[in-house]
């Protein structure tokens, strides 16, 4: 028993201490900018949280110049009295210079660290990443760090933007037959909005695609819990049904606003050979707004929106896929589908196949409700 | 034994002899106690003695039921036989030695001896300072009696007796103590409780080789199985409707004089958790009741650890909305987390100390002082954050919610080693700790019964009654812990059906 306390008493002094990491002398880098200069510099902008008693704003922000990820940190370190840690990353912004060239570089790193969240958000910036972070338009936010982070995070759970964690980008990365596709921040007046996704082959941005299209992207690779999409169907065809005109006769569109849309599909391989797929999307979903005055109550009418919304998603997802086909990138898994049929041996090979994809589109629409109208 | 006592005491051999002998040598053998009261009376041809402790007596029953019989008519010559024939009280005994009497003098006799008599003879009618019987102090309900045991073990067994009006209801008397004997009771109902558990019990009462016996709460001590344990594994009530619920459960209970605690055993973790409120609430009610405790005891261990632990080794566990918070509240502290903490913690343990020495008068004003005055000073003066105010104050809250006062200490004092080890190795050490803390209690058992169980050994029925509580015509089994002679209380087929009166 002697001994068992002493040799207990050995391993508890001689283990010593974990290195310690008080909250208050740390600097919590929140986000993180990236961007690539001349002679493959790296050039890291940082927001970090740093409690003092006696500073205004606990967010600060610090750039700093590196050959790599690792050392951006270090770099910074020298120019902050806190110890930097990237425990609580939460977003990731790459400017355009460094995606076009590849961001695998700092994800790579990012990935390893065990400290920093396999859920941290990863952007892309349309110009540089730290003109976005050192803009001050943020709407009474905190910080800057947190209104990008909750901008993002919220449109992610409405369904506008795919998810895009560094886990989803890595997944998609090293997937055969599978892109990642990101989100990307612009200035507008100074302020940053989200405006287009990017299109990735593997690591590096070749394309955008405006936020709105994202909504048939998400609609091919998965489904909907409650979507919301704004249409404009052909004026002409509803004329027999108006009640009363609005004067809006210059226009030849019927603007409808559909919400509460559920959908799901499903997408085969026909044939390897020929590289055709086919596509059943049925979707139900809740009219919120229409601009002009329908007899709504005609269930003729319904049935003429069903048609007209269905022909007109099968329109939108036929141009989404022919811009993939145009930048080679396959964010919704083309790729993966045929692996399942014929293995790909490299990620190359499925890239000169995409172009020669064809994708046999059926939409089923439903709609649900349309409101109570007298 | 006797024999060589009357061997040692040749005044056994005395009697017969004259009062004054019987005087000097019963004085001598009570340390010439100055409230021995002697009186002598002169009745027809013989004198007749009679002694006794003037407090230790009911002299309502020396006067109406002794003398007026004695003195009544003065002609009657006496002896020990006649007065038992006529004195009209049961309780007579007849002596030998003096030492005997003189033991009974001490328990409330009044001894009567007849000049030049064979034997001194005594009547057994004490009096002992008791109060009455009184409402929960320590165990306080809300629902349900409120009536609470008292330090009289004949009260006591008056409430039991009360309570369980079975023949089957058992009562085993021992006495405890080599010095200063203590009376014993072990309670069960023999046609409920297992005979084995009965026996064990009876056999560590029987084995004590002590001097004296405090408390009951010493007897627990006494008799447990693991003495270097925290954990209490005897369960103490002064509720006579929990104590009574045990053993018509088979459980075994033990009642020790001149202690107002009851023990029942064997007890495991979870019947610490329980109080008798949740079987008067009803089913769903106590069931959250329970797992609220439940949940009370780990956040009541864990909580402050936690906070200790994210703060200095895991900034990446904090969510993020709390970390401006967390981090502003830290800012001003001078002192590590662990030191932090702990300066709270003990802040909070003597304020509770301190409230419990206290008289109850001035004891509230301590709690305020304390509470609201300490807390917010030491949070204007940067002592501690005020988040940790907020979570050494609701782990405290949480250990008062045990409603055993043992199990609330040992919960209490678990905390203090808990946050050393979250300040030497973070989350690592909270769980270093929670696993010896998970072994130990696997190890525990209470007189042979496993301390986790029903959680293990794994009894699916016997979550009803510990953990969760169940409506009462589904609760139809004792507990197979217990391992009862009758395990199920009544068909459930029966309880279920409904029987109207037009039917």
């Amino acid at each position: 028993m002697k001994k068992l306390i002493c040799i207990l008493c050995v391993l508890v002094l001689l283990t010593g201490c974990v290195e310690r990491k008080y909250i208050e002398r740390l600097g919590i880098i929140t986000v993180i900018g990236y961007d690539l200069l001349e002679e493959g510099f790296l050039e890291g902008t940082l927001i970090f949280f740093q409690f003092d008693p006696n500073a205004n704003s606990v967010s600060q922000i610090i750039t700093s110049r590196a050959n790599s990820a690792k050392g951006i940190r270090q770099d910074a370190n020298l120019k902050s009295s806190k110890q930097l840690v990237s425990g609580q990353l939460r977003l990731a912004v790459f400017g355009s210079q460094l995606a076009e060239k590849g961001i695998m570089r700092v994800t790579d790193t990012l990935a390893r660290d065990a400290a920093v969240s396999d859920l941290l958000y990863m952007t892309i910036a349309e110009e540089d990443a730290k003109a976005i972070l050192s803009s001050n338009k943020m709407e009474d936010a905190a910080d800057i760090g947190n209104y990008l982070n909750s901008m993002i995070e919220k449109n992610i759970q409405n369904e506008v933007l795919p998810y895009s964690t560094l886990h989803q980008f890595q997944h998609d990365y090293y997937d055969l037959g599978r892109d990642p596709i990101l989100p990307m921040l612009n200035l507008e007046d100074g302020k940053p909005v989200l405006r287009h996704l990017a299109l990735m082959q593997d690591d590096r941005m070749v394309g955008k695609l405006p936020v709105k299209k994202g909504f048939y992207l998400k609609l091919i690779e998965s489904r909907f819990e409650a979507g919301h999409l704004e249409v404009g169907l052909p004026r002409e065809k509803f004329k027999p049904y108006f009640k009363s005109n609005r004067n809006h006769e210059e226009i030849d569109q019927m603007f409808v606003t559909f919400d509460e849309i559920k959908s799901k599909s499903q997408l085969v391989l026909n044939s390897p050979d020929s590289l055709s797929f086919n596509l059943d999307i049925t979707l139900e979903g809740r009219i919120l707004e229409i601009s002009d005055d329908l007899k709504i109550q005609d269930p003729k009418v319904v049935k003429l929106l069903e048609e007209e919304f269905a022909s007109l998603i099968e329109d939108e997802i036929k141009s989404v896929v022919e811009v993939f086909k145009e930048n080679q990138v396959d964010p919704i898994g083309f790729g993966q589908i045929y692996n399942k049929e014929r293995p790909l041996k490299e990620k190359g090979e499925w890239r000169k196949l995409m172009s020669d994809i064809s994708v046999d589109t059926n939409v089923k629409t439903r709609i649900v409700r349309h409101g109570i109208i007298k | 034994m006797r024999r060589s006592v009357q061997k040692k005491k040749k005044a056994s051999d005395t009697f017969p002899c004259t009062i004054e002998e019987l005087k000097k040598q019963l004085s001598s053998m009570l340390q010439d106690s100055p409230d021995l009261n002697f009186s002598t009376y002169t009745l027809g041809q013989k004198r007749i003695i009679v002694f006794y402790f003037t407090y230790q007596i009911n002299k309502e029953q020396l006067h109406r039921s002794i003398l007026d019989t004695l003195l009544a008519s003065q002609d009657k010559t006496w002896d020990a036989k006649m007065i038992q024939n006529e004195v009209p009280l049961a309780s007579s005994t007849l002596h030998d030695t003096l030492i005997s009497v003189a033991k009974e003098l001490i328990q409330g006799g009044v001894g009567i001896y007849v000049e030049e008599d064979e034997q001194p003879l005594t009547y057994y009618i004490p009096e002992q300072a008791r109060r009455a019987v009184s409402r929960a102090e320590n165990e306080s309900l809300v629902l349900g009696p409120q009536i609470a045991f008292t330090e009289s073990m004949v009260t006591n067994l008056n409430i039991i007796r009360w309570r369980l009006d079975t023949p089957e209801l058992k009562t085993e008397k021992l006495i405890i103590g080599k010095e200063i004997p203590t009376e014993i009771r072990i309670v069960y109902l023999k046609n409920i409780s297992n005979d084995d558990l009965v026996n064990t019990v009876r056999q560590r009462l029987e084995d004590l080789d002590v001097n004296d016996v405090m408390d009951s709460n010493v007897v627990a001590q006494l008799i447990e199985d693991r003495s270097t344990s925290i954990f209490p594994q005897l369960l103490t009530t002064e509720l006579p409707d929990r104590f009574c619920n045990s053993i018509i459960n088979g459980k075994v209970g033990i009642m020790v004089d001149k202690s107002p605690t009851v023990l029942i055993t064997p007890a495991t973790l979870f019947s610490f958790l329980e109080s008798t409120e949740d079987i008067y609430f009803r089913w769903n009610i106590g069931t959250f009741l329970r797992i609220m405790r439940l949940v009370a005891m780990f956040l009541s261990i864990l909580l402050t650890p936690a906070y200790v632990a994210a703060l200095s080794f895991h900034v990446e566990v904090i969510p993020s909305s709390l970390l401006v918070s967390l981090g502003q509240s830290r800012a001003n502290v001078p002192f590590p987390p662990v030191f932090e903490a702990l300066l709270l913690e003990l802040l909070i343990e003597l304020l509770r100390e301190a409230g419990a020495r206290l008289p109850t008068k001035v004891g509230q004003t301590m709690g305020i002082v304390g509470g609201i005055v300490l807390g917010q000073a030491a949070v204007k003066a940067g002592f501690t954050s005020n988040i940790l105010i907020i979570v050494v104050a609701l782990s405290a809250l949480a250990s008062f919610t045990a409603p055993s006062y043992m199990m609330g200490g040992a919960i209490r004092v678990i905390r203090f080693p808990m946050i050393i080890l979250s300040g030497l190795w973070g989350l690592l050490g909270i769980f270093l700790g929670l696993s010896f803390l998970i072994i130990h209690l696997l190890k525990v058992s209470s007189l042979g019964t496993p301390y986790l169980s029903p959680l293990y050994p794994f009894h699916f029925a016997d979550l009803d009654n510990s953990i969760v509580r169940l409506p009462w015509s589904r609760s139809n089994r004792r507990p197979t812990v217990n391992e009862t002679k009758k395990p199920v209380k009544f068909s459930q087929k029966e309880a279920k059906k409904k029987r109207d009166i037009d039917e």
